[in-house]
């Protein structure tokens, strides 16, 4: 009964049983599963080289050495192709095979007890724990070369915070050897500033299992401290416990500084143009407000949000808002520079005169506009004064020409009929004065100096009014031929002698009158003022100076005169030079002041007694 | 009453269809709570001026811009006016079919769009004319 029972357990055991007899192996007892191991065919008393089934050689070859030399053997995980029938695809399959020698009771060989047991399962988890173990090698290979290539310091801490990894970035950045103790000295290499920050934080972080994102200043090997970004996270195993922390740290030194400067810049601007007595502001690429400066709220009593995008156009003068507002439409349509005169109201509805100037920046941030209000209302104010006062002076010189050229006309006739009272009296009647006749000649005289003061006044109002004339090419021997025709009495009284050379710059752009003017003082001067002893010989010459300007020279040998600068000489109206000689004194006044007003200036040299030459700069 | 005017750009370009489904909606929802004013779309630029009482206007606005369809919403303006300037709710933009829009109510090419109203004051209507430039382009320059 327990024999039947044995047999059954046996027979259906989930591992293969056997027992091998005799030196030739012939099959034995095998159960179900080792009869299936063995490919189904096991006639029993046969030897099993015989039927090997999947067997191999080698396997064939162990058993027999275990029979002969009588010592247990185990394969372990020894791959067996089954099913062995043709039918079936075959599949590798492990066993764990247990060879045991059965020995009779004296010691002599007997038989083998084969024993397997399917390892299938467990061999191929083994190898895919192999297969993932090799992956994960190669998986923290390249994390390696990542984290050891990334511009960056990685490190791991544990839940102490004492540190497990750190890259070798750490060491090329700091300079520290490969032997520093990084717990000990990493906090050293903190900026003293951020010390207690830093330690803080990361110790803050630690206790409430967080991670941590700050930035401090971290000493470079060359001893210059730099802005590094440190961000850490905790790695957490069990839910409430974190084990570890893993984290990076990257210089952020440049961004920093340049987002340092940035604001600084624009925090710069922003006080400059707060502290500006003008209205800035700026405008989107649109066109609406986005900022106005401080003095904008002082001026207009409105604030930003009272102003709005568009709230400037309203504070015009009425009749300009609608033009303005067209126009800056159409300038930031265009891009146009907005540019205007315009009257924007104070606080306390005072107008004053603001020159609005807008320009569009155009760069990397696209379009926007830069705007200022410039208070010109003193200035306007100002201009206006002064336009008042200049029209007004304008006005008031005019009218003293008209009254001086009135004033000498009118006089004119009560002289005229003066000097024929003069000469009627002077016939009919007769003087008991031993000096008649020189009395008679020094009233003639007189009344003829009158009447030369009054052509002279006359003239130089006729001139004054001239001086603003347009110019023209004039041929300078021509008008000085006409002059002379003028003078024709005077020439012929005197028996002067007048050359004329124009030949070296023969015509002149100039006012035709004022060079008459100039021409006729000149050459009358040079007739007038004649040397009693000898007859006027005048040479007026034309030349271009060195700089390449013309001159005019008028040259006599006549009485000279003393002057007191010969290159920039002042003649006054009514200054005479020779009391003695009949004239008004308003001649070489008026040269002058043709000769100045033009841009250029008369000097003048002179000896007693031999003759004088002025010269003519007509231009600088 | 108050009037706010937005800027926004669409999320995605908007199709006629979209267009005439939008301008139908507004039309129907702005007509029941007296909301008037126009709005102006080309190449996925929005601006939208509206005009009602503030109690209205201020929870629509806020509804619109926290409407998927369009993002990046600046309110250039909330301030209360004398008098409505517009008399119903219109909208304006480039179709790319001209066929079938003449004829909308409440619809205008942007050529043809009416100069901005003259009720308004010039500050207002300078924001009217200048969210209409940077949506439409300015007038008489060709569209694309």
């Amino acid at each position: 009964m327990r024999e039947q029972q044995l047999q059954h357990i046996l027979r259906y055991m989930p591992a293969g049983i056997g027992t091998l007899l005799g030196p030739e192996l012939r099959f034995g007892f095998l159960n179900e599963a080792m009869q299936n191991l063995l490919g189904g065919t096991t006639p029993a008393g046969e030897p099993l080289t015989a039927y090997p089934g999947p067997l191999t050689t080698d396997l064939l070859e162990v058993m027999k050495q275990v029979y002969e030399a009588g010592r247990p053997f185990v394969a372990k995980a020894y791959p067996l192709l089954l099913p062995i029938s043709e039918e079936e695809e075959k599949i590798r399959h492990y066993f764990d095979l247990t060879l045991e020698p059965l020995q009779d009771d004296d010691d002599q060989p007997l038989g083998l007890l084969v024993f397997a047991v399917d390892v299938t399962a467990q061999e191929e988890a083994r190898q895919r724990a192999h297969e993932l173990s090799l992956e994960t090698r190669r998986l923290d290979a390249r994390l390696r070369v990542l984290t050891e290539t990334a511009p960056q310091i990685t490190f791991s801490l544990n839940a102490d915070g004492r540190f497990e990894y750190v890259s070798p970035q750490w060491y090329y950045f700091t300079g520290q050897p490969p032997t520093a103790d990084l717990n000990a000295i990493w906090p050293l290499l903190i900026h003293p500033d951020d010390r207690l920050r830093v330690l803080y934080q990361s110790d803050t972080a630690r206790t409430m299992g967080v991670g941590w994102n700050y930035e401090y200043r971290l000493r470079r090997h060359d001893g210059q401290y730099r802005w590094m970004l440190s961000r850490a996270l905790p790695e957490l195993h069990a839910p409430d416990k974190p084990v570890s922390w893993h984290g990076a740290v990257t210089e952020v030194h440049d961004q920093r500084e340049l987002s340092e400067a940035l604001r600084r810049g624009e925090a710069e601007l922003r006080f400059l143009a707060d502290s500006i007595p003008q209205l800035i502001w700026t405008a989107s690429r649109v066109g609406f407000i986005e900022y106005y400066n401080k003095h904008t709220a002082e001026y207009t009593g409105l604030s930003e949000q009272e102003l709005g995008p568009t709230g400037w156009i309203a504070l015009l003068e009425t009749a300009e808002q609608a033009p303005a507002a067209r126009r800056w439409v159409q300038c930031v349509a265009t891009g146009e520079d907005f540019e205007g005169l315009y009257q924007m109201r104070r606080h306390d509805g005072q107008f004053r005169w603001h020159i609005i100037r807008a320009r569009q920046l155009t760069d990397s941030n696209g379009p926007r506009w830069f705007g200022a209000c410039t208070d010109v209302d003193d200035q306007h104010r100002l201009r206006e004064v002064l336009q008042t006062q200049y029209d007004e002076l304008a006005r008031t010189n005019r009218d003293l020409d008209t009254f001086v050229y009135t004033a000498s006309h009118d006089l004119k006739q009560p002289l005229f009929n003066l000097r024929g009272l003069f000469d009627e009296l002077r016939r009919t009647a007769t003087f008991h004065d031993a000096e008649q006749d020189i009395l008679l000649q020094m009233v003639d005289e007189a009344l003829g100096q009158l009447d030369g003061t009054l052509q002279e006044l006359a003239a130089t109002v006729q001139d004054q009014r001239e001086l603003a004339a347009p110019t023209e090419e004039l041929d300078l021997r021509s008008v000085a031929e006409e002059v002379l025709l003028g003078l024709r009495a005077q020439v012929q009284e005197t028996q002067a002698v007048v050359e004329l050379d124009m030949a070296a710059s023969p015509t002149l752009l100039y006012g035709r009158a004022n060079l008459r003017s100039v021409l006729h003082n000149l050459l009358s001067n040079a007739i007038k003022f004649a040397h009693p002893e000898r007859a006027p010989h005048i040479v007026a010459r034309s030349q271009v100076s060195d700089t390449g300007q013309p001159l005019l020279i008028v040259q006599d040998n006549g009485l000279g005169m003393s002057i007191s600068s010969e290159s920039d000489p002042m003649f006054h109206t009514f200054e005479r030079q020779h009391p003695h000689v009949v004239g008004a004194g308003v001649g070489l006044y008026l040269v002058q002041r043709i000769i100045n007003s033009r841009g250029g200036h008369l000097a003048v040299t002179s000896t007693l007694g031999e003759g004088t030459t002025f010269t003519v700069h007509w231009f600088e | 009453m108050n009037h706010i005017v937005y800027m926004s750009r669409a999320v995605r370009p908007l199709s006629d269809q979209d267009l005439k489904e939008l301008l139908d909606q507004c039309r129907r929802d702005n007509a029941l709570h007296d909301v008037t004013g126009i709005l102006f779309y080309s190449h996925g630029n929005i601006a939208q001026l509206i005009e009602g009482a503030p109690e209205i206007i201020e929870p629509l606005f806020e509804k619109i811009s926290r409407d998927g369809r369009h993002s990046h919403v600046v309110r250039l303006v909330n301030k209360p006016i004398a008098a409505r300037s517009f008399p119903d709710w219109s909208m304006a933009f480039h179709p790319l079919e001209h066929e079938g829009f003449q004829a909308l109510e409440g619809f205008f090419l942007p050529d043809q769009l009416p100069p901005t109203p003259t009720s308004m004051t010039i500050a207002d209507a300078l924001i009217v004319d200048l969210v209409r430039q940077a949506v439409l382009g300015a007038p008489g320059q060709s569209e694309l």
